[in-house]
């Protein structure tokens, strides 16, 4: 018979598209599916609203994120029980309704029947994904999430709905009765959404050790946050993810691992991503033998061969993907132990530092107008310019190499300071970057510090951070961090902490994280440069919430991950003690206070936090730093005090409004030993 | 020519066998009826030989073609009706004709030209455009019919198309077949109800417990059984007496009694059989009627199949 060439559709597709597409029925189920995610956005929508009131952290690219995180949670889910529904049913129902044998006895290959069922199936979920796309292009109206953070969640979206399908239609071709097809296609959902997550409290609980992060690697829904959080948990994401996770019904780094807070490793998903493919394979080929009616192990060379040519190709494929992230994820980070601090002699002063308006930055277009400030622990003051500076690097030191994008990595490597005199700044090829600074001066006045963000115009992948500390009347100039990162769906911008009293360290965060839904915002590991020669060195790596020097600089104090409770660490030795602080309730702690001798602390505890108000109520715990004797000193007011200062022994100093934005505050003193609070007098 | 040839085709399933060393021939052009009672293998034979079911033992060769792995080629060549089968849901008349002709590779034109003529010769022009789900159970029956149809196959296997179909309907399938007949085709039917293909098929075979009883045209199938014949005889005197005249001849079988009459199973031809009457009266049986019981093709059909028909 001589080759007619033609363009030939499989009949299966073309006949279940027909009768699947017939109607209103689809077109119900779609506008049904859009609008459920259409309301659930609205609705997350207010709730961010409503809870990211009472944070200083910018608004809206929060919301974007949040949002954005929320619809591909949303999606996955419908892809996750939308899917099994539409395939288990493919063969076998071919078989009960008595059509299969028909269909049999046609020339048709088995495959095609099988592959003509598969895409048609699966075709009607990309549509429910595709279909929402736009919508979930939405957020790019509140920013915070770029192209790329969509491109993954689509891709793995895809690759879960594929795998789905597969894992049906081998059900049904393995069963040949639906309601079991069914029944397994579920369960084998529940257990990837489910088991991995059970396990892996199981590990923690049992073992009483963090689990190993591969037990997640088969859970879509760590997969699908992995891509989208931060490479490092606890990263300067923005509090709401946390407050999402909580919302969600579970705490977001169980989802995605935590792994080793120190070093970088490959997000969940460049493992789950080749597992669900070698699956999809696997069943696939499976399932072309199962629909056979005849010879269903007669296997022939040729169809083995090209089996095996599959393998090869899709092995190939991910080893080529991994060989060509490695140097993104495998190279050593750094992981430095705590660095002995030098006892300084001088006792204590305020902590929050002094700000200046920040130097204007080099600007060769006009500024545009400032944004929402960043949240600074220091409470300083932000200025956010935009601007678009030229393509070509300026000024002679502007030599660097580590600051162009395409040689960045993911790896937070702390940077060899440099010393520049006073003339233009080795700022990096920032064309169209919008860029944010902040700064602050050093008690003594002699220095003086300042951060910079820029995010590029374009949504693009990196952003770049500074954290320059400059004499205010001499020409050192030390750059503390200069480093391009990897923009997920949060960021992080270093910080300044603490000026040692010594005044020969400044101590900064790189990672300032909220915690749970963005009540208490400060850092979670610390680093300092030595004023003298600019070395940079990091004193601990992100460790918990809200750390917080002993007026000695010996300790710090902070409150742990984990649910670990109130911990000391000396930063000698690096020994923790820790004790629980369980109110009983849902609860966010932070804001530590030493007290001026360094005896004891007060912190501040949100009870039931991440409600419409920042909190219901508020406690305020003292602790023995010898003993870790917790005195509750305010049981759980409603006029949400926060511990702002220790001045004198017996008193501490309160604030009722020091998260409430806009308003002014009232300040109270609470006595530090009886717990009863006063009206602030001076 | 051999359009269709088994050879010791053996099927089981578990312990049970269902079709045990079928052989038949069935020359090309044929109208062939496979007969037997429900549950005697016709439709496991059936399936083998539309290439759905895979025959523990023996093997099947289609136009002198012996199927092996290539079965799929081997399908072009034959249209296949099951005796029970569904229709898709929320499909018209004619795309289920058109999905079919693209399951069969046929060329676009080509399909719509042939969705036409097989909805004509099935009689279901005027249904074109209504939804499969809502015809009359006759003419899903002639749908399927016309499934089977659209790739022009030489050979035509029908699974009891006849089944569940009123009187009316039953007399149109048998129209129909006789004019797909008529084009020379090799259709192969099976039914458990004799009647429905003793005008029908050229030849016939007789399946019970999955073996082949009896195959070739019904004249010889009826001459094999009937060498053996029943006679009736109706005597006046003593019966006892006559019972025992008639056992001592040869030839004479079993011999019962019937509503007064005596019937007697007797081997052997005309010949004899006038021989007989001619003993019997010299012996001084009052002979008052000698007659040959007429048997027919159920009877036949009983007799082989030992009165097993459900």
């Amino acid at each position: 018979m001589p080759f007619k060439p033609r363009l030939r559709v499989n009949p299966v597709i073309v006949k279940e598209l027909r009768s699947r597409m017939r109607g209103a029925r689809a077109f119900v189920i779609l506008t049904g599916a859009l609008l459920l995610l259409g309301t659930a956005s609205y609705a997350l929508y207010r709730l961010v609203l409503a809870t990211s009131r009472y944070t200083r952290s910018p608004l809206s690219p929060q919301i974007g994120q949040t949002l954005f995180i929320a619809l591909a949670f949303l999606e996955l889910m419908m892809v996750c029980f939308i899917t099994p529904a539409v395939t288990s049913g493919a063969i076998s129902g071919e078989r009960e309704k008595l059509t299969y044998e028909m269909l049999m006895a046609t020339p048709l290959r088995p495959a095609s029947v099988l592959w003509g069922k598969l895409v048609s199936a699966l075709s009607y979920v990309f549509l429910l994904i595709f279909a929402a796309v736009p919508m979930a292009s939405l957020v790019f109206i509140f920013g915070g999430v770029s192209p790329r953070d969509m491109v993954k969640s689509l891709v793995i979206l895809v690759v879960v709905t594929v795998m789905l399908g597969v894992v049906g239609i081998f059900m049904s071709a393995w069963l040949g009765r639906t309601i079991v097809a069914t029944v397994l296609s579920y369960l084998v959902v529940l257990a990837l959404l489910i088991s991995p997550v059970f396990v892996f409290i199981l590990f923690a609980a049992l073992r009483q050790a963090e689990p190993p992060r591969w037990i997640l690697v088969p859970n879509p829904v760590s997969a699908l946050f992995s891509a989208l959080m931060p490479s490092i948990p606890a990263d300067g994401s923005a509090g709401l993810f946390w407050g999402l996770g909580m919302v969600l019904g579970g705490d977001l780094r169980l989802l995605t691992g935590s792994g080793s807070p120190t070093s970088i490793s490959r997000p969940l998903y460049h493992y789950s991503l080749p597992l669900y493919g070698a699956v999809t394979l696997i069943l696939y080929l499976l399932a072309t033998r199962l629909v056979r009616p005849i010879q269903r192990w007669h296997i022939a060379w040729k169809e083995a061969l090209t089996a095996l040519v599959l393998f090869l190709l899709f092995g190939g494929a991910v080893a080529v993907a991994f060989a060509s992230t490695a140097d993104r994820y495998e190279r050593a980070s750094i992981l430095s132990t705590p660095t002995p601090v030098p006892r300084p002699m001088v006792v204590v002063r305020e902590v929050v530092a002094p700000v200046k308006v920040p130097p204007p930055v080099p600007v060769p277009t006009e500024p545009s107008a400032a944004v929402s400030p960043l949240p600074t622990p220091t409470s300083g003051v932000a200025q956010d310019i935009t601007l678009t500076l030229p393509a070509q690097t300026s000024g002679p030191t502007a030599s660097k190499g580590t600051l162009t994008p395409a040689e960045t990595s993911a790896a937070k490597v702390t940077v060899a300071p440099t010393k520049v005199g006073r003339t233009p700044t080795a700022t990096p090829v920032l064309t169209k970057m919008e860029l944010r600074t902040w700064s602050s001066t050093s008690p003594d006045g002699k220095w003086s510090v300042q951060g910079l963000v820029a995010f590029p115009l374009n949504g693009g992948g990196d952003y770049y951070t500074q954290l320059k500390v400059e004499e205010t009347e001499g020409i050192a100039e030390w750059m503390a961090v200069d480093e391009w990162s990897h923009f997920g769906l949060g960021y992080t911008t270093p910080q300044p902490f603490h000026w040692s009293r010594d005044g020969r360290f400044l101590y900064f965060t790189n990672k300032p994280v909220p915690d749970g839904c963005g009540v208490f915002v400060n850092g979670s590991d610390l680093h300092r440069v030595d004023l003298g020669d600019g070395s940079v060195t990091e004193v601990v790596p992100p460790l918990g919430l809200w750390l917080s020097l002993s007026p000695d600089e010996t300790t710090l104090a902070y409150i742990g991950y984990c649910d670990r409770g109130l911990v000391l660490r000396d930063l000698v030795t690096g020994a923790e003690r820790e004790t629980k602080l369980d109110p009983g309730q849902d609860y966010a702690a932070g804001h530590i206070i030493w007290s001026p001798d360094g005896t004891a602390l007060v912190l501040t505890l949100a009870i039931r936090p991440c409600l419409a108000n920042w909190a219901e109520s508020v406690s305020v715990l003292r602790v023995e730093v010898a003993t870790l004797e917790q005195t509750t000193l305010i049981h759980q007011d409603g006029r949400l005090f926060t511990t702002v200062g220790w001045p004198t022994r017996d008193k501490v100093l309160l604030s009722d409004k020091v998260l409430l934005s806009d308003e002014d505050e009232n300040l109270w003193w609470v006595n530090s030993e009886t717990g009863q609070v006063t009206m602030y007098d001076g | 020519m051999i359009a269709i040839e088994t050879r010791g085709l053996t099927r089981r399933f578990g312990k049970v066998t269902a079709v045990e060393n079928l052989s038949l021939q069935v020359p090309a052009g044929a109208l062939y009826g496979l007969i037997g009672p429900n549950g005697a293998g016709k439709t496991t034979t059936l399936r083998m030989l539309a290439g759905l079911l895979e025959p523990t033992a023996g093997e099947i060769a289609l136009n002198s073609q012996v199927a092996g792995h290539d079965w799929r080629e081997l399908r072009r060549q034959i249209g296949y009706m099951p005796d029970f089968f569904g229709v898709y849901e929320d499909m018209l008349v004619w795309e289920y004709l058109d999905f079919f002709g693209r399951c069969y590779d046929l060329p676009p034109d080509h399909r719509q030209q042939v969705t036409d003529e097989l909805l004509d010769l099935v009689d279901l022009t005027e249904k074109r455009d209504a939804y499969v789900q809502t015809l009359s159970r006759g003419m899903r029956q002639r749908l399927c019919l016309a499934h089977a149809l659209v790739h022009d196959p030489q050979v035509l296997l029908l699974d009891e198309p006849a089944s569940g179909l009123d009187p009316r309907a039953r007399v149109e399938v048998r129209e129909l077949l006789r004019e797909l007949g008529a084009m020379g085709k090799t259709i192969v039917v099976s039914s458990h109800i004799l009647a429905e293909l003793a005008e029908l098929c050229d030849s016939v075979g007789i399946i019970e417990k999955g073996r082949l009883v009896a195959s070739g045209s019904l004249d010889e199938i009826s001459r094999h059984v009937q060498q053996g014949r029943t006679l009736r005889l109706k005597v006046l005197s003593d019966r006892g007496e006559a019972e025992a005249t008639l056992r001592h001849q040869s030839g004479v079988g079993e011999v019962y009694e019937v509503n007064g009459f005596l019937e007697v199973e007797f081997l052997g031809d005309d010949e004899a059989t006038a021989l007989l009457l001619a003993t019997l009266v010299a012996c001084g049986v009052k002979v008052v009627s000698f007659s040959e019981v007429s048997s027919d093709l159920e009877e036949v059909f009983l007799r082989l199949t030992k009165g097993e028909v459900a």
